[in-house]
């Protein structure tokens, strides 16, 4: 048994490989068939596995004494109340409800910084041997359907995305089971933002369109916010405690105590004087509150409806959105001991979800949008357990939810695809007759849902909720009834305009299933449009193969028929043991560690809710059965005629949730945005371009000095240079000319004179001689 | 012995004068030459006469005379010549009319 125990960190590895080897495998990722039976076939591993997880867990023997019934335990209160720790001085005896211890616990170090160790690892206790399970049946059903409902869509041409779809899928599965067997709170939150990733990529999936591609930024951000207020319980519990293991925090007193008298000074605003208990469970609530779809973070969810429809039913209905309240369960004693505000508040928020969230599905048209804001009210009913200090009650409920509810989303992809991609419930009708094991899953998981007394276990997880909302608050216990009421009324509705009537439209008129007794092969990957299903469910009049759609594949209505027979069987656990004489509680709570009781009364109310909402949703659905697509909502002429009609619009338009956050958040970012650049603009620009005009100007002064007083000094230098080579001019021209000329003219003059001398008279030449020899003897006689 | 030497020198001088006189003077080339002749005879008459009065024994005063001689009768052969080109070309003999280098 102990060695079945230490393989529990191999149920998230098996889709984890699944995934892994389709993205990075191109021989497989292009085989469509075989990637998608990879992932079916490691998940089946991951259930088999989870499932001898599970029956350890049921044997060992902390659980076995659990599981007997004793005689001493008094029959108390099926939940706890939440311990006031500051006043721990006079209810003494109030301990905080402590789970029961885990039946392995395994670690490994993972990261050391200086003396620091981050210590990771997985544990198996009762909580998270029932979550193993459901998520590797409730997965394994929508992954065997998925087959089925993504051959039948449209990828744009580029096929392979369907093996790619199966990887995301064993990405989540991979994260949710890590999540789950997470013994530290940062493995924890590390495997809760893995989810929020599939989810972004999933609901995205068709990432062609605008609104997809919208509603998964739109779920990434909020859920965001949310992780904002977890991570600051984790540094909160880090902080205080030293460590990060849950168990240090959830299985320890005297840790739960010093947590809950630590109190931040008196002197801090707003949260002055709280204990750190009540802020780290606050802040790992407003984790949940973004994650599990509470108001006001809640406005993810609907949109998140643009995913494929088996997304849908996995994500956004069983599994990721039950983390949330998944880890509030975790951290239950935390809560407890944070005290009655903090519980309150949880309760309050889970009380009011629940609440709004139904009325707005009274409004809704689309078939999934209708699923998805019951899915919220319903988390808002597993909040508001948990809140009033119904553990077992709120974690009851989170399993049964997810078979239901996954039961009916799966049945709305049937829906969906067997009348032919028709999603506004105003065009379906006609179809029980024309797809019954849709018909009669759908029934099944409707009347879950709506609490359908004692055959369902939707009915007992309600009641217990009912039960511990009706010890800690009336008030809360009259929304939750009034809760009740209109989800029976409001799946009332749904069943009688999409099943009941005549068929309103095309598609609906020619939906159709594959019978179960088909003795033709039935191909896992239908390959619709292709004019070959003229074998397959030939029935009636529909030669009609549109573009998409023909009878559903048993690859889709099976899983639908398991989640059945699962909602059924649940209610074995959690029937009361008294009846039986067996002892107080029942199975599950004793599984689980905590109290489950049964009261009448109660009982009673919640069945006469759950009766007068079928009952008012025939009269005013069933009897005015919608003829045509344009027939007004009868309920909506009702109200119109009472002067109410303002209201069912409300709920049909979501009371202008998305409307206002859109006008606050989106539209004050951009104005705030447009304010910077206002003054980016203008004031810092401005500056600038100051700074710019007065250089300008400064050189436009050096400009003038330049052209008027330098150049001026240079042109009169200029002109004095000027003055002075005209005189030189002159002097050159007229004086040193002069000279020269002169010379030339003396010259000239002489030579005039002299040449007479010439007269080419040899004895001239002669007498000349003789002139000058007296002379020289005149010179030599008298010197 | 009894004629005083100066009375020779007189006479040289007398007779260069009046053959200088006739160079500068005569109009026709030959008479020119004929008084350039004049010249350098008197100027022998002088030489001979130092000579004979002064160191009769040294033949010096003797070669001179000779050298005259001899350069006087070149010279008059070659200014000869000349006139006679000259008048060849300019058919005359008027030392006056050969004035081409005049200014």
């Amino acid at each position: 048994m102990e060695r079945v125990l230490n393989l529990t960190w191999l149920i998230p590895l098996f889709p984890l490989l699944a995934a892994a080897t389709i993205t990075f495998v191109p021989q497989i990722y292009y085989k469509k068939k075989l990637s998608a039976r990879l992932t079916i076939g490691m998940m089946s591993l991951s259930l088999v596995l989870a499932a001898l997880v599970f029956v350890a867990t049921v044997a060992a023997p902390d659980t076995q004494a659990r599981l007997q019934p004793s005689e001493a335990a008094p029959a108390g209160h099926g939940q706890v109340e939440a311990v006031d720790e500051a006043h721990s001085g006079e209810t003494a005896a109030e301990e905080p409800f402590l789970p029961p211890r885990p039946i392995l616990e395994r670690e490994f170090h993972w990261m050391a910084t200086g003396t620091t160790r981050l210590v990771l690892g997985f544990w198996v206790d009762p909580l998270t041997a029932a979550m193993l399970v459901m998520v590797t049946l409730v997965g394994l059903c929508i992954f065997i359907y998925s087959q089925g409902y993504m051959a039948a869509e449209d990828y744009q041409g580029e096929d392979a995305r369907y093996s790619r779809f199966f990887s995301y899928l064993g990405l989540f599965a991979a994260s949710m089971l890590g999540l789950v067997i997470a013994d530290n709170i940062l493995l924890l939150f590390i495997c809760w933002e893995l989810v929020g990733l599939c989810s972004y990529l999933l609901i995205g999936f068709w990432n062609w369109k605008k609104s997809a591609a919208d509603a998964a930024l739109k779920a990434f951000i909020t859920t965001k916010i949310g992780d904002a207020g977890f991570f600051i319980g984790i540094f909160l519990l880090y902080i205080y405690t030293g460590n990060m293991n849950i168990g240090h925090v959830i299985h320890n007193p005297e840790v739960l105590h010093q947590l809950a008298t630590t109190t931040l000074p008196a002197t801090w605003p707003i949260i002055g004087g709280a204990s750190i208990a009540s802020l780290a469970a606050l802040g790992l609530f407003i984790g949940t509150i973004g994650k599990s779809a509470q108001v006001p973070l809640h406005v993810w969810l609907p949109d998140a409806m643009e995913g494929p429809t088996p997304v849908s039913a996995l994500i956004h209905a069983a599994t990721m959105v039950a983390a949330g309240v998944f880890l509030v369960a975790r951290m239950f004693p935390l809560f407890q001991v944070a005290g009655p505000g903090t519980m309150g508040f949880v309760a309050w928020i889970g009380g009011i979800t629940a609440f709004f969230a139904a009325t707005i599905a009274i409004g809704q048209y689309d078939i999934k949008r209708v699923l998805a804001y019951s899915t919220i009210s319903q988390l808002g009913y597993m909040v508001l357990a948990l809140g009033v200090g119904g553990y077992v009650a709120g974690f009851f409920h989170l399993i049964t939810h997810a078979f239901f509810k996954a039961l009916l989303f799966l049945g709305s992809g049937a829906v969906i695809i067997g009348a032919h991609h028709v999603q506004d419930m105003r065009e379906m009708g006609g179809l029980w007759k024309r797809l019954p094991k849709t018909f009669w899953t759908y029934l099944i998981g409707m009347l879950a849902l709506s609490g359908f007394p004692f055959i369902f276990s939707g009915f007992w997880s309600k009641d217990e909720i009912l039960l511990d909302a009706f010890h800690a608050n009336p008030a809360l216990y009259v929304l939750a009834t009034i809760s009740a009421f209109l989800t029976a009324f409001y799946m009332s509705r749904q069943m009688f305009m999409v099943f009941a009537g005549k068929p309103r439209s095309h598609g609906a008129e020619a939906a159709a299933e594959v019978p179960l007794l088909e003795r033709k092969v039935v191909r896992a990957v239908p390959e619709y449009g292709h004019g070959h299903h003229g074998e397959s469910g030939g029935h009636g009049e529909h030669g009609r193969h549109g573009a998409h759609g023909g009878p559903l594949p048993l690859n889709m209505t099976l899983p639908l028929v398991v989640l059945a027979f699962g909602t059924v069987l649940l209610v074995a656990v959690g029937v009361p043991l008294e009846w039986f004489g067996l002892g107080e509680g029942t199975l599950f709570a004793r599984f689980v560690g905590g109290h489950a009781e049964f009261n009448w009364t109660v009982a009673g109310i919640s069945m006469t809710v759950a009766f007068a909402g079928y009952a008012v949703g025939y009269l005013v659905y069933g009897r005015n059965l919608l003829e045509t697509v344009h027939d007004p909502d009868p309920l909506k002429v009702r109200l119109s005629r009472a002067g109410l009609g303002w209201l069912f619009t409300l709920w049909e338009r979501k009371y202008y949730v998305d409307e206002a956050y859109h006008y606050v958040f989106v539209q004050g970012t951009h104005l705030l945005a447009q304010a910077f650049a206002w003054f980016d603009r203008t004031v810092i620009d401005g500056v600038v371009n100051g700074a710019a005009a007065t250089a300008r100007r400064l050189s436009g002064v050096f400009a003038w000095v330049d052209l008027n007083v330098v150049d001026g000094l240079v042109n009169a230098l200029g002109w004095f240079g000027r003055v002075f080579s005209a005189i030189q001019g002159w002097v050159d021209l007229h004086i040193v000319d002069g000279l020269v000329n002169g010379v030339a003219l003396a010259t000239g003059w002489v030579g005039n004179r002299l040449r007479r001398l010439q007269t080419g008279q040899v004895q001239d030449y002669l007498m000349l001689v003789l002139l000058g020899l007296l002379i020289l003897i005149g010179l030599v006689i008298y010197f | 012995m009894a004629i005083p030497l100066s009375w020779y020198l007189l006479v040289a001088g007398a007779l260069f004068c009046i053959g200088l006189y006739g160079a500068l003077a005569r109009r026709n080339a030959v008479g020119i030459l004929m008084g350039i002749e004049l010249m350098l005879n008197a100027v022998n008459v002088n030489l001979i006469a130092f000579w004979r009065y002064q160191s009769p024994a040294a033949f010096t005063g003797q070669v001179f005379a000779l050298f005259t001689i001899t350069v006087a009768a070149a010279e008059a052969a070659v200014g000869l010549a000349l006139v006679i080109a000259v008048f060849r070309s300019r058919k005359t003999v008027n030392a006056d009319e050969v004035d081409l280098l005049k200014w």
